[in-house]
């Protein structure tokens, strides 16, 4: 997967998170954001941590000046798993 | 009586022509050039042009600065300067580390002497570790030797590196009464989520670092205030066209 279909679907996901979190203001930061669901009991631990994996590289991507053009293979698994989890939809 | 035509420079002038968002992408390539906040919005059409845009190999945006942001930000400084005491005989010293192109400390500098003339004094630094192209007068100095250097009573850091963190050094420089750090908070991909912000993923978890702990800053004794109205203003790379929150502007300043 290339860099620019991961941020993409990764912020697809981001947006989904802050709908089923009422933020309007859209500026919870991520860490807090999955707090919160996880506080409702939207989401389990598992989820948690494999949301943190994945904001990690997200993170990695965007500070990076010359990011690789390609993602690695586990962070396009990790995204299909968390995008097509049901309790994210 | 000879009749000469007029020649263009002579004509009546025309309304300025909007540019295309094509020619406004071009544009924006110029670091000369603050386009406006509904400019920038304007040249983006759709995620892939965002996107090329922002990761270009050579001139890589992380922040787009923009007319407004600059005045809110140069205008929050004037009043720095009176509550810092400063003058034309002693200006307020901003130190920017991490400068990258300077075109951030360029255009503060201008919008400030506009301002609030000879007053105020921003330098633009760098440690030259990334190899940026430099636009503008930016001084090849690490972060600590440039604090050393210049005694700032002010330091700003735009985009700090992911899970690096420059702030407990800046805490430590007796000069800085207060420092602002632009860009992504929080656990986002600014400097490191707890060193920098006090911000742990599992809050709920006590065994976790920083679980119930406080803030480094807060323990370094400085307060923390979210400049939102500055925040409102900014568009960065993590953002999207027509969504436009990521990048936040927030101020951390050393209690009396």
């Amino acid at each position: 997967m290339n860099i620019a279909k991961f941020l993409e679907e990764t912020k697809v996901l981001e947006n989904k998170l802050r709908q089923k979190t009422d933020d309007e203001s859209g500026r919870l930061g991520f860490p807090a954001l999955a707090k919160q669901l996880k506080d409702a009991g939207k989401i389990d631990e598992q989820i948690v941590a494999d949301l943190k994996k994945l904001w990690e590289l997200r993170n990695q991507v965007y500070s990076s000046s010359t990011p690789d053009d390609n993602i690695a293979d586990e962070a396009q698994t990790l995204l299909d798993s968390l995008i097509s989890n049901p309790k994210l939809q | 009586m000879l009749k000469f035509e007029k020649s263009p420079s002579e004509e009546s002038p025309q309304p300025e022509r909007e540019l295309t968002p094509d020619e406004l992408r071009k544009k924006l390539r110029d670091p000369n050039f603050l386009p406006s906040h509904k400019e920038i919005r304007k040249a983006f059409a759709d995620w892939e042009q965002w996107m090329e845009f922002c990761f270009d190999k050579e001139n890589p945006v992380f922040e787009f600065l923009n007319e407004e942001y600059l005045n809110a930000l140069a205008d929050y400084f004037v009043g720095k300067i009176q509550e810092y005491g400063a003058s034309e005989e002693k200006p307020l010293v901003i130190l920017e580390i991490g400068a990258g192109n300077g075109r951030l400390s360029h255009f503060l500098q201008q919008k400030l002497e506009e301002r609030a003339p000879g007053q105020t004094k921003v330098v633009a630094t760098d440690s030259g570790e990334w190899r940026l192209k430099r636009d503008f007068p930016v001084e090849q100095l690490k972060h600590d030797e440039a604090m050393k250097k210049y005694s700032p009573d002010i330091v700003i850091v735009s985009w700090m590196p992911y899970l690096q963190d420059s702030s407990k050094d800046i805490r430590k420089c007796p000069s800085v009464k207060e420092y602002i750090l632009i860009g992504e908070t929080d656990g986002g991909c600014c400097g490191d989520p707890w060193e920098t912000w006090g911000q742990p993923w599992l809050l709920w978890d006590e065994d976790d670092e920083g679980g119930e702990k406080i803030p480094p800053y807060e323990a370094d004794g400085f307060e923390r205030e979210d400049l939102d109205e500055l925040s409102d203003l900014q568009i960065c790379r993590t953002d999207e066209p027509g969504r436009y929150r990521h990048s936040r502007t927030v101020s951390f300043k050393r209690k009396k």
